[in-house]
């Protein structure tokens, strides 16, 4: 008996101490001033910093970024840590949800913002950073960087989608292909309206073997957000944080039902997991395909004869692109703030914007090299010129994702809803039950919000 | 000799140590944690007691975990348990290549379940999965499965299965093989038909094995979760929501390790109800 | 005379009938023989047959995966092209050599250290009396069943206050004491007469060599499947692996296996070779050691 009493309070000790570790963290958080000097905190190998940055980014793409910029800071090494896109986010929660100071850098994709901001992720760089910054990158990337006026995260990229069709398909059952030419955009329509005509069971086994249309992020809410946007329907009240009357609109709703139509009553869209879209359509298993610029790549080695045209829209309604990519940002956990903040302004804003365009080539954000990309002459062919068509709309169509600190649930909660829809559910049900759930989660946020 | 007293506690200290730091102290930690709430000020948490757990049972979605995973459990563990004894059964008759044959149920033990769950997903998908084109084959309709509410939690009972059986059916067959032979001869000789040989000998002398498969298997499948998270995501509509699949959300999407604790101190309860019902139940009597 | 006779008669008849009950028996032994193989053959074509695809992908170009899924054809099941060029990849590109590798040595480690350790924790259950000794056990069994994914985040921040993240420590570590593993231990031992230990204990012989030279000899089959149980643990394991390191030289198997679904592609292709390779080395030690497997997990329910 006593050992047992003996045993249960030693551990309530144990966790006793532990939680003074939070006072303290609380306490320390009044000092960490805009007035930190960069020598007062790092570390203490005497000469060199090396910062820490946590990314998904393919290692090769970005190495010349960071040989580049090792070169022109002698003192600072960097050194990353990639990890695989789908467990980034979690990787990031339990690393800077345990606030350790072994993080410095960390990718940020852009909806994240207000919620890595709101649990104290960030650390705001307005002090860190040249006040005329924000000029450099493109107005909508600024904002979506920014939370409650801070710029907590600048971008290194933003993206488009467009509309990739597959000419052998369209050829072979004699119909006209959308043409590349923003004044004669399609409207959904006119995509549903073809996609009916090529759906197709070619050897009779009662198998569909030719959809008409897909999208590549199938039921995420990046891909669909420009069916609700594209008809007017706001996702969120201006705080960000209640969905109930917006996420579940009427307007929304019917954007819903559009996309219920697709896969249940036009029978035009492959019920697939979202892994496999990519692939469908290189074997030649869709005629259409609304995906990301970064697919010529994969599209060319994957020998398929195709062609692109522009994002479609509804009549009567807003043109809508998704955009939004990814962005830096310092941890406020960092020993190593200002070294981080230079890093995060080589990448985003200086030689490395360049060099980071030209090594990896995804749609920057940066104002004067999105200019430049209708001028050069490297991107007048096909495939490259979809860079010029990506160039525009993300200068003139992007809107972007809704800003709230609840984004992770918000997003959770409607690709959920949206998967439902696709496999049968009836929208205004799916989504009715999405907002229960994610106002309730989002409740939380209130305190924060002004 | 004084020595002696001591010489018990050293064999233990390592393991001991082990699973007090790496085992307990977590629970300690995160029994602690599910009384606090997120509050985003400058990174403290607030102190709200159990209200964790009345904000649960308020929520209509973890009542609908709690019944998805009632339901879960009290058909996939009879379900395997059942089937890895039949299987046991089977591989213990003498016929010969008995030995290839319990070789091959042992593959799905090395397979780990990320690949296994990888290989099916591919294989049912609705549209154009392999199982899909044979069943049209065979002049069947296509299934929605993993799309379908009411057919996704059995696809996820029916890949578990396929990679738990075997592993469970070893354990059993090395209880069977324990079973001394003259037993059943000494009951036909004394007119026992196969029935009755099963109910008094085979069933009364696996207790033991079968308590042990029970338990263990229920422990595996009330945790089972990875499967819902790369298939379906809880999904659809949330008929495959088990408890640490909403657990999981709570600490990776919503940011509410409070919540996800409490969730799991909920699990952990109900876990050891289940099993010490398990054990009433195939008590063992000699 | 007359008794004899039909005496020899009903012998006769006898004969026959027995030699006629044999017949059909051995008819009805030969169909349920017949059955039977074809239920085993039945059951392993389950068993198989989603690896099939996946052996079968792994040989194909990355294009060629999903285009003969459907109609139905032999295609299906026979790749059109074959190709390396996966596993290649998986080697050269994806420096899946280092992955096995530290799969491997985490893996092995593990095993070694727990062997002993739970061995040892065992031997005090099963072979002492000592106060809180059910306490004590009761514990071991109830850790045993506590999920991994509810102490993660608890059990990395004290990874991290040892200084243990990234580090082969922090992989090995937190997985060595292991419920399972005692128990299993622990019921061998039980059976284990205490004559035996005395014996070795009058000659003089100190606990640690009782435990050491003359117990865990005589426990060869618990050691193997103790082994592979742990080791097959240890390879398959993700989530932990997944937080508590990050760089690439500490990469294991199944963490890997997350590299090949990028944000923007998936390599099916290599996704299922590495697949195939996760699978066949387990397999591979699993099979010939199957009979030490069964008998070292035989005695542990049927008695105490």
């Amino acid at each position: 008996m006593l050992a047992l009493l003996l045993f249960i309070l030693v551990g309530f000790l144990i966790v006793g101490c532990s939680s003074n570790k939070e006072v303290d963290n609380t306490s320390s958080e009044g000092n960490d001033t805009t007035s930190e000097n960069s020598n007062s905190s790092e570390s203490t190998d005497p000469g060199t910093v090396e910062l820490i940055w946590i990314s998904q980014q393919n290692d090769e793409r970005t190495q010349p970024v960071i040989d580049a910029f090792e070169e022109a800071n002698p003192n600072i090494k960097i050194k990353k840590e990639t990890y695989p896109f789908r467990q980034l986010f979690e990787t990031i929660e339990v690393k800077l949800g345990s606030k350790t100071p072994d993080v410095d850098i960390i990718d940020v994709d852009v909806p994240l913002v207000a919620n890595y901001a709101v649990k104290g992720y960030l650390e705001p760089l307005d002090n860190y950073l040249d006040p005329d910054i924000k000029s450099k990158w493109i107005d909508s990337a600024v904002e979506a960087g920014s939370f409650q006026g801070q710029l907590v995260a600048p971008p290194i990229n933003t993206s488009s989608q467009v509309l990739y069709y597959n000419k052998t398909i369209f050829e072979e059952k004699g119909i006209a292909p959308p043409p590349n030419d923003i004044e004669q955009r399609w409207t959904w329509d006119q995509v549903v309206e073809t996609a009916q005509k090529l759906t197709s069971d070619n050897n009779g086994d009662g198998q569909t073997d030719v959809f008409g249309f897909s999208f590549e992020q199938i039921s995420r809410p990046y891909q669909i957000l420009p069916l609700p946007q594209g008809l007017g329907a706001d996702q969120f009240d201006e705080k960000g944080i209640v969905t109930d009357g917006y996420t579940n609109s009427a307007l929304s709703v019917e954007a819903g039902q559009f996309y219920y139509d697709l896969y249940n009553t036009w029978n035009v869209s492959p019920k697939i997991p979202v892994e496999q879209a990519k692939e469908y359509f290189t074997t030649g298993k869709i005629a259409m395909f609304i995906g990301g610029t970064w697919n010529v790549g994969d599209f060319a080695e994957a020998d398929l004869d195709y062609g692109f045209a522009p994002h479609p829209y509804f009549e009567g309604g807003e043109v809508v692109t998704p955009t939004g990519s990814w962005h830096l940002g310092v941890s406020k956990n960092s020993t190593k703030k200002e070294a981080a903040a230079k890093f995060v302004e080589f990448f985003t804003a200086g030689d490395g914007a360049k060099i980071w365009f030209e090594s990896a080539n995804n749609l920057p954000a940066h104002v004067d090299i999105l200019n430049s990309i209708e001028e050069d002459p490297k991107f007048a062919e096909f495939p490259a010129n979809i860079n010029v068509l990506a160039a525009y709309e993300a200068a003139n169509t992007a809107v972007p994702r809704p800003m709230t600190p609840g984004y992770l649930e918000w997003e959770s909660l409607v690709n959920k809803a949206y998967e439902d829809i696709k496999n049968g559910s009836d929208p205004k049900d799916a989504l009715d039950t999405a907002i229960q759930q994610i106002d309730r989660q989002l409740k939380k946020y209130e305190s924060v919000v002004k | 000799m004084v020595k002696q007293k001591h010489v018990p506690y050293l064999f233990l200290l390592p393991s001991l140590i082990l699973i007090l730091v790496f085992k307990i102290y977590p629970i300690f930690d995160g029994l602690k944690e599910s009384l606090f709430a997120p509050t985003f000020l400058a990174g403290e948490n607030l102190f709200v007691g159990f209200d964790n757990y009345r904000m649960l049972l308020d929520d209509p979605v973890f009542w609908n975990s709690i019944k998805v995973t009632l339901y879960l459990n009290v058909i996939i563990n009879p379900l395997q348990i059942i089937l890895a004894f039949l299987l046991a059964i089977l591989l213990n008759k003498k016929i010969k290549g008995i030995g290839l044959f319990r070789a091959i149920h042992f593959i799905p033990i090395a397979v780990s379940m990320p690949i296994a769950l990888i290989m099916w997903n591919v294989m049912l998908n609705p549209e154009q999965g392999v199982i899909n084109t044979i069943l049209v084959a065979m002049g069947f309709e296509p299934q929605p499965f993993l799309g379908s509410k009411d057919q996704a939690m059995w696809v996820i009972i029916m890949i578990a299965t396929w990679k738990g059986v075997g592993y469970w059916a070893i354990f059993l067959l090395a209880g069977l093989q324990e079973v001394p032979k003259n037993l059943y001869e000494a009951a036909s000789i004394d007119g026992a038909n196969k029935w009755q040989q099963f109910k008094n000998i085979t069933f009364q002398l696996m207790k033991r094995p079968l308590a042990f498969v029970a338990v263990a298997d229920t422990v595996a499948n009330f945790l089972l979760f990875a499967p819902m998270y790369v298939l379906t995501k809880g999904g659809p509509e949330n008929s495959t929501n088990v408890l640490m699949n909403e657990s999981f959300n709570s600490a990776f999407i919503y940011s509410d390790m409070g919540r996800a604790m409490a969730i799991n101190i909920v699990i952990l309860i109900i876990l050891l109800i289940v099993i010490l019902i398990e054990f009433r139940f195939l008590r063992a009597k000699h | 005379m007359r008794d004899l006779k039909v005496v020899s008669e009903a012998q006769k008849q006898i004969n026959i009938d027995v030699s006629e009950v044999r017949r059909t028996q051995k008819r009805g032994e030969i169909l349920s023989a017949f059955s039977l193989y074809i239920l085993h053959i039945f059951l392993a074509v389950i068993v198989i047959f989603p690896l099939l695809f996946a052996v079968v992908s792994s040989f194909r170009p990355l294009e060629e995966i999903f285009r003969y899924v459907s109609p139905i054809s032999w295609r299906t099941f026979i790749p059109t092209e074959i190709t390396f060029e996966a596993y290649i990849n998986l080697f050269t590109e994806r420096g899946f050599g280092r992955i096995f590798l530290n799969t491997f040595f985490v893996s092995i480690v593990t095993v070694i250290f727990g062997i002993f350790i739970n061995s040892m924790a065992a031997f005090a259950f099963a072979k002492f009396n000592f106060r809180g000794k059910t306490l004590l056990f009761l514990l071991v069994l109830l850790t045993f069943m506590i999920p991994f994914e509810v102490i993660a985040i608890p059990l990395y921040n004290i990874v991290d206050d040892l200084g243990w993240l990234d580090t082969y420590y922090g992989l090995i570590v937190p997985g060595l004491a292991n419920g399972l593993v005692i128990f299993l231990y622990r019921q061998f031992f039980l059976d284990i007469p205490d004559s035996l230990l005395e014996a070795a204990r009058i000659d003089g012989a100190s606990w640690w060599t009782t435990y050491w030279r003359i117990l865990m000899p005589l426990c060869k089959p618990v050691t193997v499947s103790a082994s592979l149980l742990v080791f097959i643990f240890q390879w398959e394991s993700f989530m932990w692996p997944l937080i508590a390191t990050s760089s690439k030289s500490y990469r294991v198997l199944q963490v890997a296996m997350g590299d090949f679904v990028t944000e923007h592609a998936t390599f099916w292709n290599e996704m299922f070779a590495a697949s195939v390779l996760g699978i066949l080395v387990p397999v591979l030690l699993v099979l010939p050691l199957q009979r030490y497997f069964v008998q070292g997990i035989t005695g542990t329910g049927a008695k105490e």
